[in-house]
Formats: structure tokens, sequence, C-alpha cells
């Protein structure tokens, strides 16, 4: 794989690094109250003009939310959070279940069944309805579990969602790859399982493993914003009251969270609701660049059809165009005395 | 008839293997049903996750013991109770109307693209292209949005969104949950074909005279179906999801997510709540072994065409 096929993943990866610093910075450099507008908005004769939520403006390019907090600043410190859950998420459930798959398959196959077994409801009921199940009876509003024990219980619910994903996907790619000749001969030349697993296997299980885990990010993230809109937001909900009426808020101000507590608004106020949607939008089209790319990469192809790239039929017609070149003929005169 | 004992000890062990798998299927549900008795939450500030095995274990134990009171009676039962009747037949009034939505749209949108000319396709293709990996929840926003403009700006209402009252929608959630899997399935479908375009048997199709239509239609079609029934199991889950997810947004009351989140709250027993899934589930998953079986009768059988 060459170093120059990466651009799109590079600049991607940048434009989400930057998001990611600038809402860490935000906690050392941003103001402490989100609110830095009045409740309302008064005229010379005080008269009352205008409440929250404000449409998007000069001084508030996303307007703010039903408490007159600012969605931009709101947004830039979730961020974090929902980058930290989704990181974490997505990396416990590739590393663990790449590893339980590799070890199932090389040294207990016969387990594979029962696991196959154990974990067949989630092959069949809807992820989003499992979280739903496992989360709702802890992620409610009024109990007096700390905000970091749910947290660390909602990150294990996510990783559990995805596990059988990964898991199934290395068994059968581990069982795929040791039917190939090479790996039985190896076999045969007294090669160890061990030996098997680090020279034959992961070489090509790495590559995968990254697709993988990239997919696993897209995945959670759409289980994330699934589950905000049944109100189990990460880290569970509040419902202090800020301005006036009071609502289920997420405690973390994490992205999926806010589209969940602000989907209410869509009707008077939508700039509230598709400021964090949006935000989450060009996450997804950006992490969904680099995964086009890294398939197109990994394939050893370029990517077909996609927007970014050259299509199939052009690439086609090329090689077609330059196939047929003149060089390539033969006289017939030469082609008889030839034979 | 005298069984020799090579072919009963295979009995026995295939037996003894279905047993232990049952076994496990069982433990695993009990497992997810006490998964949060596994924890600790008795915690105070500044502390962290704990572990309860002792909680687990008794959880698990009760779980197991609440399976059996399980009779096939029981489950007709509560399936024939008239609130879960109507749940289950109204949610799956919207999930048959949107799969009938999801197959012709994608159909059409699929051989419209294929036969299009070269450019024409492949803007198609591009277009369709940038709406996969989506969240669906970006669509259903969109469409409420729309739907709301419609009625602020120009009070043309075309379909009721909420399930309050009595009010019980279906074209709203039929639209909102068939949008996105529609696209994908005509994609699904484009890309199957692209891949089966590319062999010699089309190519000499083309080259006998035959039209571009009959060769796609009758002759690809056909071949592509063993490969696609892979893909078509991921839009029957999507659209699955998306119902869970439109059912609560909009307050669908007599909807079958409803049913299954009151037997969640209710916790007094957990047959209703698997009964409850089960049924959720179990037209998907026979509708999802149904098209596998026709399509291995019709198809595979037929040509030999790819085990699935």
């Amino acid at each position: 794989m060459r170093t120059q096929n990466y651009k799109k993943t590079k600049i991607s990866l940048g434009i989400l690094l930057v998001f990611l610093i600038s809402s860490i910075l935000y906690d050392f450099v941003g103001p402490e109250d989100y609110r830095t507008m009045i409740n309302q908005l008064y005229d010379e004769n005080g008269k009352v003009i205008e409440n929250p939520p404000y449409p998007p403006s000069k001084e508030y390019p996303l307007g703010t939310d039903r408490d007159g907090r600012d969605n931009l600043l709101l947004i830039i410190d979730g961020l974090k959070y929902t980058f930290a859950a989704v990181l974490v998420v997505s990396f416990m459930r590739v590393v663990i279940g790449s590893l339980l798959g590799m070890i199932v398959e090389t040294w207990m196959p016969a387990c594979k069944s029962m696991f196959k077994a154990f974990f067949l409801p989630f092959h069949y009921v809807p992820l989003l309805l499992i979280g739903v199940l496992l989360m709702d009876p802890v992620i409610f509003l009024y109990n007096e579990i700390p905000i970091i024990v749910k947290i660390e219980f909602q990150l294990i619910v996510l990783f559990l969602l995805g596990f059988p994903t990964v898991f199934f996907f290395t068994t059968d790619f581990v069982n795929e790859i040791k039917s190939k000749s090479y790996v039985m001969s190896s076999y045969l030349l007294g090669g160890s399982k061990l030996h098997i697993i680090m020279k034959q296997i992961l070489p090509h299980l790495k590559p995968q493993l990254v697709i993988m885990f990239v997919q696993q990010v897209l995945q959670t993230l759409q289980i994330l914003m699934g589950l905000a809109m049944f109100t189990l937001f990460l880290g569970g909900p509040h419902k202090e009251k800020i301005y006036n009426t009071p609502y289920n808020k997420s405690i973390t101000n994490e992205l999926a969270g806010l589209t969940g507590q602000n989907f209410w608004t869509l009707k008077n106020a939508p700039w509230v609701a598709f400021s964090s949607l949006g935000m989450l939008l060009i996450i997804f089209i950006l992490v969904n660049v680099i995964k086009n790319e890294l398939v197109a990469n990994i394939e050893g192809k370029m990517e077909q059809y996609s927007v970014f790239s050259k299509n199939k039929l052009e690439m086609n017609t090329e090689t077609v165009k330059r196939d047929i070149s003149p060089g390539k003929f033969n006289p017939i005169e030469q082609k008889v005395l030839d034979q | 008839m005298k069984i020799n004992s090579r072919t009963f000890l295979k009995i026995i062990k295939k037996t003894a293997y279905y047993l232990v798998m049952t076994g496990t299927f069982i433990l695993g549900i009990a497992f997810f049903l006490s998964f949060i008795y596994l924890f600790d939450f008795n915690k105070k500030k500044g502390e962290h996750l704990g572990f309860s095995f002792d909680g687990f274990y008794k959880q698990l134990k009760y779980v197991l013991n609440q399976f059996m009171d399980f009779t096939p009676k029981s489950f007709i039962e509560y399936a024939s109770n008239p609130t879960v009747l109507d749940g289950f037949l109204h949610s799956h009034t919207i999930l048959g109307i949107s799969l009938a939505i999801i197959i012709t749209v994608g159909s059409i949108l699929s051989i419209i693209t294929m036969l299009s000319p070269v450019n024409l396709r492949r803007k198609l293709h591009q277009f369709l292209d940038f709406f996969e990996g989506l969240p669906d929840l970006v669509f259903i926003f969109a469409i409420n949005m729309l739907n709301i403009i419609l009625l602020k700006e120009y009070n043309f209402k075309i379909f009721p969104m909420y399930g309050l009252g009595s009010t019980q929608p279906i074209a709203f959630p039929v639209i909102v949950i068939s949008f996105l899997p529609a696209i994908l399935f005509g994609l699904f479908l484009l890309k199957s074909m692209e891949d089966e375009e590319q062999e010699h048997y089309i190519q000499f199709g083309f080259a006998k005279g035959l039209r571009k239509s009959y060769v796609y239609l009758i002759h690809l079609t056909g071949n592509i179906l063993p490969v696609f029934i892979i893909k078509f199991r991921i839009i029957l889950y999507m659209l699955l999801s998306n119902l869970v997810l439109v059912e609560h947004m909009y307050y669908y009351e007599t909807a079958h997510t409803n049913l299954i989140m009151m037997q969640m709250f209710r916790g007094e027993h957990v047959l209703p709540l698997i009964y409850s899934i089960v049924m959720f589930v179990l037209p998907v998953i026979l509708l999802e072994y149904l098209v596998k079986f026709i399509v291995k009768v019709t198809v595979i059988r037929k040509r030999g065409a790819l085990p699935l």
C-alpha cells in the first residue's frame, strides 16, 4: 500500500483532529458559561420582544437553544465526549473481539458454534432495542448513580452491542486464511499455532481490522444517536431548570445527546436540532470518506463510482484505449511466418 | 430396520449437540436479561463501576426459573390479547407496506440507472453513493422538517406525524422508515448488477444483438439473486431498527415498540417481554428464511449458483 493513496484519509483525519483539539481546548480557553445572552430581549421601552431560542446571528452563528445557551459552544464542548466514547468503544470492540476470535478459531474452534448460539439474539433483534433494554434501567433521570459509573456502564453496553460482529468476522476470516495452502504447508512443516497467527494470519487481518474499526465508529455513532432519542444520553439526563421550561438535557452535552434533547424544537426552532445533527453529519461524511479510501486501497483498486474518484467505466475505457495501440498488432505476414 | 452402532453414535452425538446449543441459546437470553445485575451501581461520587457476581448469579437463577413457566398456551394467550394484537398488526402493517415500497422503489431506481446512458448512469450512481453510510436520523429529521415547512408556509398537511390520542398514522412512518433503505436497496442491487455485468455471458448476449433490457431483466437479475439475498437481510433489519426508533419518537401508542417498553417497565415476569420481542422479530426472520428458500429452490438448484 502506497502512502500517496491516503490523501483523503489524511485530510479527513486532520479535520477530525482539529475538531477534537478545539473541543479539548474549550475547557481551558472557552467561556465558563454557554449563556452570554440575557434571557429575554427588550426594546427601548423595556418591552419583551423575543425569548430564547434565538435564531442564528452574527454573534451566535448557530443560534441558541431553549435556555439561551450558545449552540456553537455547546457543540464544541460536547464533541470530545462523542469522540472519546466512539473511539474507546470501537477500539475495545476491535481489540477484544479480534483477539478472542483468533484464540477461539485457532485453539478451540468447536466453541465457535456455542458463541454463535449465545449471541443469537444479537443476530435477529435490532441492536438499538437491545441497547435500550440494557441501558434504560440504569440511565433514568432520578437516581443516585454517579455520572462516571453511568458512563462506564454505557460504554460496556455499547461495547457488547458490537462485539459479536467483530468476533464472528475474525473467526470467519481466520478460518478462511487457515484453509490456504501456504498455511497448511506451515502446519505440516511443524509451525506452532502461535507462529501461524503471528506470521501468517495477523498480516492479513490487520488491514481488515482497520476497516472494521472505522465501521465500528460509524455504527457506534448511529447507536448513540438512536439511544439519544430514548433519552439515554451519555452520562444520563438532567432536568435542571436554566431558563424557563425544564426538559431532559444531556449532562455531557455529547452531540448525539444534544440532537436527541432538541428533537422537539424542530417545529419552532429547527436550528437548535439541526446544529448538532449537522455536526454529526459532517463527522459521518468524513469517516465515510476514510472508510471508502481504506477499502479501495486495501482491495488494491481505486474506489468505484465514488463522488471523489474516477469511475469504473472511465477506467475500463482507458485500459481498453491503452491496450489498443499500433505496437500491439502484428502484421499478418509476420504472424503467418511466426506460425 | 437395524441401526448399526456407528449410526446410533452419530444420532446421539447430533442430539447432544443440539441440546447443548439450545441450552447455550437459553443461557444467552438469560445472561442478557440479568446483565445489569452483574454490576454494582451503589457507588459514591468519585468511585468507579463495580461488579456484583452474587447478585448476577441470583438474578440468572431467577430468570431461568421464570423460563420454566413457558408453555405454548401462555404464548398464544399473550399473542391473542387485543392490545398486543393491535400493536402487532399496526407495526407490521407499517413494516409490510414499507418493505413493498422499498423493493419497488429500489428496483426501479437500479433498473433506471442500469438502462441509462453511460454518463447519466455515472451521475446517478454517484448520487446514490452519497447516501451510503449516512445516519437514518438525518432523513427522519429532514422529512419531518419538510412536513412542518409545508404546513407552516402553505398550510398544506400531507400526513399526520404524531400518534397522540387516537391518531395512528401509517403514511408518515412508512415514508420515514423506508426512504433510506429504499435508496440503499437500489444501490445494493445496482452494485450486484454491475459486478455481474462484467461476466462473459452478458457481453455475449449483447454481441448476439439481444436488447439491453432483455439481458438485464431476464438473465442478469436471476443470477444476482443468490448474492443479493445476503444484502437483503441488512435492509430487513435496518427497517426493523428504524421502526423501533420512529414508533418511539412519534409516540405511537398502539405500536409494538411501545408494548416492549411497557413490558420492560413492568418487569414482573420475563416471559411477556420475550414474547413481545419474539412477536416483533419473528415475521422478519420467517420472511428472511422464506426468501432464502425460494431463491434456493428457484435459482440455486436450477442453475447451480453459489450456496447461501
